[in-house]
């Protein structure tokens, strides 16, 4: 297929390419129903993910509205070297990893278990119902949810307290306190999402080939034991990709949970980098700096992600890309 | 192919679209202008006016008669951004604007938005620079101001004081009002809510008459002598159901600490000079010099939390002051259980058990000091409108505003309008319809009255008097407890509305952040015994180290260009 050109300015090389190319959107001719199918995902990540970008430029500049995105003055790492040199810093750092690695280390396993309980239980009607009872919480608003928690664990009225107090214990403050915040957001977590994030487990668990099963059981495995060399490990390529995505998200926690329980009590711990970034930006107007919070923290979750990928494909052969 | 060609023509179609949209409105406006019956040049219609306001004798389109109604002859369109209060109903379809429209002939499309979201729409619309023609109930702070005026977004209003015939004679009248509204450059980019109506101006606390009078104590006078009292209210069941659920005090602080103080800083000294508004505390004192300091570093402020301290490690604080919100607070009052309270210019909010409370006056400190510090200036709110640089008619805008200055103009925004909401008496009195007074389907008057008129909330371009003014600040129970305080009180004049230059407004955002946050966390740890009061030292060096120098002289420029 050499061709002899003009210009002559065509290497071998180059054609090559170009041949490549060319069998390349053959194929893609081929399979146009496949492409027409991913167009509408491609448009939109394209759209709302990627032409947003641009903004990101604001990191290194003075924001000034008349002069927009493009026209505004360029500061170099003036808005990075005023959040590394905040005072705050460090407790941003500190709280953000803690909630998040709290939250992960809590909430990862417990749907695995809820799932592989589901699982066990034989009576359908009660697995249906028990199942729906779990996954409830997780439609409930995010506002709504802390104004239940504000309502259970309120000081003098909470019903929690109420109890405690009816024990003859001291009541606690929870909402107000900075060492039960964690505790507090965590677990309420738990209770609102376990039950939805099983559901893919339970799909894993119904993929199983039951004949693993049959065959454990001829050769007179234990329920337990059963559990333990079929079901975990057969879950576990799943398992590990939700557990990457999740890393991905590490320094990323809800905004919304956090800046809604948030009070000038528990501050100490609740002040994470989404909502240190929410008062600079939108409350008090500092665009640049905030987006430069932002995207430190976007590197960071990257890195994150990337690393635990590597990790999970060295070891266990799972990985995303 | 043909799938790409029409994608191409669907992008092409809706660029057009977007055009036409943003065309429209220039294109309205000069169609109004040619077709004025006034052979008025279209060219001078809208843009030219604004640089040439002299000739102005023809009441064309966009051409404002400088004083008498209406503004225009040719109906103009203009649109706006407003915050809607709670009790207000929506702009497009309130009697009160259908009222302006009729007597102004200006057409205004309302972008009306709920007080909660407001100031995240308004701070997204100026960042994109996606302007409406004006905003009301603007809700600026002077930083804010000053941000979107050097952004080149607003309007000089003090060119356009031609068009402000009401305000104008305001103004010469009372220098003071100028003072609080100028910017560093010198100009005027947003109209204030001027109030001489002391109700409104004087902030109080509450103290339960009825426990006091069954406990047979006397009204405190100093702090040591409200700290007894306090132990009294927590120890000897006043409210007389065998419980110990009886809360001394219980604070509104949610929003800043200092809400939990403020009022008894002039016991301790500060603000008798120069108080600096409550929200967004800055912890700024000046001397009688006028000299600036940092409270947090005065010992007298040490002696002022460890009083706090001492209130919170004996439960005589409510705990749950940093995280409550008024409605639990009322229904802890509702209930008969709380002592003291620190909230309000009246007590229509502590609701069915107000009639238990009455005003403290100022307390004497511990040093003989003795001064109420909580009051808003004549010039009670700056940054109520603005006009920007997108409007294509700022004279009428301006007119159309100023309008609410005059005493018709405050009467539509306070009592309504008149044969519905409000009459007037024998005496030439403004009097509110019974049925607005006394709702008989339950609603409050803020709520009912918020049908007819615009005032719920405040933030308001007008010019509120004792006779135009019908709300809770006319209550004989308030004015009353005005008197209270009065004979302690910082004279109005002295309260500085503090103003920044660009400059000052970037450093502010640097330094301040960290510095108030640094200042409100460990004073609420300190009272709530979270951090021993044996660290103050190290508290206040920590916080020596954190820019402070700059901070003050920023504060202090800033109050010695007030001073002038």
């Amino acid at each position: 297929m050499y061709k002899t050109l003009n210009t002559g300015e065509e290497s071998p090389a180059r054609s090559l390419r170009q041949d490549k190319w060319r069998r390349r959107w053959k194929k893609i001719c081929q399979s146009r129903e496949l492409y027409l199918f991913i167009l509408p995902a491609v448009i939109y990540f394209f759209l709302f993910n990627y032409v947003p970008i641009y903004g990101v430029q604001l990191a290194f500049k003075y924001f000034n509205p008349a002069k927009g995105i493009w026209g505004s003055d360029w500061v170099g790492w003036d808005n990075f070297m005023r959040f590394f040199n905040s005072y705050y810093f460090w407790r941003l750092i500190r709280n953000t990893v803690w909630l998040s690695l709290y939250n992960l280390l809590v909430n990862f396993p417990f749907p695995i278990l809820l799932a592989l309980v589901f699982n066990e239980v034989n009576h359908e009607k009660l697995k249906k119902a028990v199942q729906t009872i779990s996954y409830a919480p997780h439609f409930v608003s995010v506002v709504v949810m802390v104004g239940i928690l504000n309502l259970f664990f309120n000081q003098n009225t909470g019903m929690v307290n109420v109890l405690l107090r009816a024990m003859g214990e001291e009541a606690i403050p929870f909402l107000t306190s900075s060492s039960i915040f964690p505790t507090l957001y965590v677990w309420t977590g738990v209770w609102q999402h376990a039950g939805w994030n099983s559901i893919i487990y339970i799909a894993a668990l119904t993929g199983i080939d039951p004949q693993l099963h049959e065959a454990a059981q001829i050769d007179g495995a234990s329920r337990f034991k059963r559990i333990l060399h079929i079901n975990i490990p057969c879950i576990m390529p799943t398992a590990i990709i939700m557990f990457i995505l999740d890393i991905g998200r590490v320094m990323s926690l809800g905004f919304e949970k956090v800046y809604l329980m948030q009070n000038s009590m528990n501050i100490e711990t609740s002040q994470v980098i989404s909502t240190f970034v929410y008062e600079a930006g939108l409350i008090n107007m500092d665009y640049g700096f905030s987006t430069a919070i932002g995207l430190f923290n976007n590197v960071i979750n990257i890195i994150l992600l990337l690393s635990v990928n590597k990790v999970a494909k060295r070891v266990g052969d799972t990985s995303l890309f | 192919m043909s799938k790409l060609r029409s994608l191409t023509a669907a992008v092409a179609a809706f660029s057009m679209l977007l055009a036409s949209c943003a065309g429209g409105q220039g294109a309205a406006s000069s169609q109004s202008a040619s077709s004025g019956s006034q052979a008025a040049p279209a060219s001078s219609a809208a843009p030219a006016s604004s640089a040439a306001p002299a000739q102005e004798e023809k009441a064309a389109a966009g051409n404002p008669s400088k004083t008498g109604l209406p503004i225009v002859e040719e109906t103009v369109e203009l649109k706006a951004l407003c915050d809607k209060d709670i009790n207000t109903t929506d702009w497009s379809s309130h009697p009160a604007l259908a009222r302006m429209e009729e007597i102004t002939n200006v057409k205004i499309t309302w972008d009306c938005v709920p007080d909660a979201g407001f100031a995240e729409k308004r701070n997204l619309l100026f960042a994109s620079n996606d302007l409406p023609d004006f905003v009301i109930r603007a809700k600026l702070n002077a930083q804010q101001e000053m941000k979107y005026a050097s952004a080149n977004q607003l309007m000089k209003l003090d060119e356009l004081m031609d068009y402000a015939p009401n305000f104008s004679e305001l103004t010469a009248n009372d220098p003071n009002i100028m003072k609080n509204i100028v910017l560093p450059d010198g100009h005027i980019y947003a109209l204030p809510q001027l109030n001489t109506t002391d109700g409104n101006l004087i902030m109080k606390y509450w103290i339960n008459k009825a426990w006091l009078d069954k406990l047979n104590l006397p009204m405190p006078s100093t702090t040591e002598e409200f700290y007894e009292t306090l132990k009294a209210f927590k120890e000897k069941d006043p409210n007389g159901n065998g419980q110990a659920d009886e809360i001394a005090y219980s604070g509104s602080a949610k929003d800043g600490a200092c809400n939990l103080f403020y009022n008894f800083m002039g016991a301790w000294g500060f603000g008798k000079n120069a108080p600096l508004g409550s929200t967004d505390f800055p912890y700024i004192d000046f001397d009688e010099n006028g000299t600036v300091s940092l409270i947090p570093l005065d010992p007298r402020f040490k002696d002022m939390v460890s009083f706090f301290n001492r209130l919170w490690s004996e439960d005589l604080i409510d705990k749950e002051s940093f995280s409550q919100d008024r409605n639990q607070i009322v229904s802890k009052l509702t209930a008969d259980q709380v002592g003291f309270v620190s909230d309000g210019n009246n007590t229509q909010w502590i609701g069915p058990a107000r009639s238990n409370f009455v005003a403290m006056p100022a307390l004497t400190g511990p040093d003989g000091e003795r001064k109420w510090i909580n009051i808003s200036p004549y010039v009670q709110t700056t940054g109520t409108a603005c006009i920007t640089t997108s409007n294509p008619y700022p004279e009428v805008t301006m007119r159309w505003l100023d309008y609410f200055y005059s005493e018709e103009g405050t009467v539509l925004v306070r009592l309504g309008i008149e044969g519905e909401s409000y009459y007037v008496d024998d005496n030439g009195a403004y009097q509110l319809f019974d049925h607005i007074q006394n709702d008989p389907t339950g609603l409050t008057l803020d709520q009912a009255l918020g049908k007819w008129a615009l005032f719920c909330g405040g933030n308001f371009p007008q010019n509120i008097k004792d006779e135009v003014d019908k709300s809770a600040a006319q209550l004989p129970e308030t004015k009353e407890a005005n008197e209270v305080v009065r004979p302690d009180m910082v004279p109005y004049n002295q309260i500085p509305k503090l103003k920044f230059t660009e400059q000052e407004s970037i450093q502010l955002g640097n330094y301040a952040q960290d510095l108030l946050s640094y200042i409100n966390e460990n004073t609420v740890k300190f009272i709530t015994g979270e951090r021993s009061m044996d660290t103050w030292d190290a508290f206040t060096q920590e916080l020596s180290k954190m820019n402070v120098d700059a901070y003050l002289k920023i504060y202090q420029d800033s109050y010695n260009r007030w001073k002038g």
